[in-house]
């Protein structure tokens, strides 16, 4: 699916505000730290949407930084681990899975 | 009853002080001083402002790297500025050249020679040719062509600093600079942008704000400096979060650093709230700026007609040099506020204490 910047932006915003909502007390440490990496990296392509020059933000969304497209790996790790869970425990995640999925769209 | 000639005098010259104020060169002088040095410190704390943004932009990488490296994870290792070089020397230019133009009218007012002033200015003057609407955070309120429309109008510079050497008078310089200095304050605003929609039309189209009205009348779509710092404290606000909710799952940590995470967490929301006031009231002193721009002029006008002006076309200044002492008042409050917070050191032994536990059933594929 195409998405124009503004558009993207706004994914983007709410895949960080999806991430940030989850309470990450339950997550263990090697998936909170592909979270907290993916965070910084989704946050690294906002600001780069907002800081950089983009003539029309209605042309068509391409990527930014290269951290945010090399999260995509990361992302799909994250939603491996999810998917893998009990039903409880994936029903803990749904924050998380909310936000890996925005930004994965975004990354398709 | 000796004293009454004295008080009816004086009753009579507070009348008259209220309602109107007497035009003279000494007036006029301190007016374009005052003006002259609000501008230079405005334009200061500006560039000062996208300063502190790249500092708490490295200070999220900073905490974000060292959470991910004491949780055992591969960090991206290199920071992203928020700005780039050709970003930051295009508002440089255009600060320099308000700066330079406040300086000029000085030079003016004064009598003194604006050769040298001039010859200072001629590569800003060069650089102001060659700014896009590109280096400067538009896009979220602005179209393409309003955006270019902008930046080409204040390019217009460049025409008013040669004005002087052909005319001395103030008076021609302030009303053809006065559009000049509006666009630029309007572009600075704009750029400056706002944390959240102002416009109900921003989740589809421009807001449409008319750039030859008052500037009490913009309304901002989310963008700008006020964002993009928005999103910086939000984002290592959000890591200290973690921090604290990771502790509190056991995953490791002490009460001291328990202690240090809700102090850092608490300084961060603050420094937050102080600094989006901060860059609110630098556009609010932009639009003072530009209202004691034109308060020049009608003290000009008046002094060539010998009419006297109202008590609020001049305190049009004092606003103004008022605005400006609160922002800078403020601006090293903050910066010493963040100066604290970046000396901090923490160490990954702050954080160390119960270690790591399997917090959901079946954890043997979490590596």
């Amino acid at each position: 699916m195409t998405n124009s910047y503004q558009d993207a932006l706004s994914k983007l915003q709410q895949a960080q505000d999806a991430l940030n909502v989850q309470d990450i007390s339950q997550l263990p440490a090697p998936q909170l730290a592909n979270l907290e990496k993916s965070k910084a990296a989704v946050y690294g392509e906002i600001q780069a949407l907002q800081a950089k020059a983009i003539e029309d933000r209605d042309d068509l969304y391409a990527a930014m930084t290269d951290s945010f497209r090399d999260c995509k790996s990361d992302l799909t790790r994250l939603s491996d681990w999810v998917t893998g869970r009990k039903a409880r425990d994936q029903a803990i995640f749904t924050m998380l899975t909310k936000g890996i999925s925005i930004a994965l769209s975004l990354l398709a | 009853m000796r004293q009454l000639p004295h008080i009816i005098l004086l009753a009579f010259f507070l009348t008259a002080a209220a309602s109107c104020t007497a035009v003279d060169d000494t007036l006029l002088s301190e007016e374009v001083d005052d003006f002259a040095r609000g501008v230079v410190t405005v334009t200061a704390l500006i560039a000062e402002e996208f300063e502190i943004a790249e500092e708490i932009n490295n200070l999220g990488f900073t905490d974000n790297l060292q959470f991910q490296l004491e949780l055992g994870g591969s960090p991206e290792t290199d920071l992203k500025p928020l700005f780039g070089a050709t970003d930051i020397a295009a508002r440089q230019n255009l600060l320099s050249a308000l700066r330079g133009y406040a300086e000029m009218l000085v030079a003016v007012a004064s009598g003194e020679s604006v050769s040298a002033l001039y010859a200072g200015l001629a590569g800003t003057a060069n650089d102001l040719k060659s700014l896009n609407s590109g280096s400067f955070n538009l896009s979220h309120s602005l179209s393409f062509l309003e955006s270019n429309r902008l930046v080409s109008d204040v390019s217009f510079f460049d025409e008013l600093f040669i004005l002087p050497e052909r005319d001395k008078r103030l008076l021609p310089i302030v009303e053809k600079g006065a559009d000049t200095v509006k666009k630029t304050a309007i572009l600075l605003y704009f750029d400056i942008g706002a944390k959240e929609d102002q416009s109900s039309k921003c989740s589809f189209t421009y807001p449409g704000n008319d750039l030859t009205a008052a500037m009490s009348t913009l309304r901002l779509c989310k963008g700008g400096l006020r964002s993009i710092v928005s999103n910086a404290i939000a984002f290592d606000t959000g890591i200290w979060k973690d921090r604290l909710a990771y502790m509190k799952g056991g995953g490791s940590g002490n009460s001291g650093g328990r202690a240090i995470a809700i102090n850092r967490l608490v300084r961060l929301q603050k420094l937050g709230q102080s600094l989006d006031r901060l860059l609110a009231d630098t556009q609010s002193a932009l639009a003072a700026m530009v209202a004691a721009h034109e308060s020049i002029g009608s003290t000009l006008g008046a002094t060539q007609k010998s009419f006297s002006l109202s008590l609020s076309e001049t305190s049009k200044n004092l606003i103004f040099t008022e605005k400006v002492r609160a922002l800078a008042s403020t601006a090293a409050d903050i910066k010493t506020a963040l100066a604290d917070i970046t000396a901090t050191s923490i160490t990954a032994q702050d954080f160390q204490g119960t270690p790591q536990q399997n917090l959901l059933s079946g954890d043997s594929d979490d590596k």
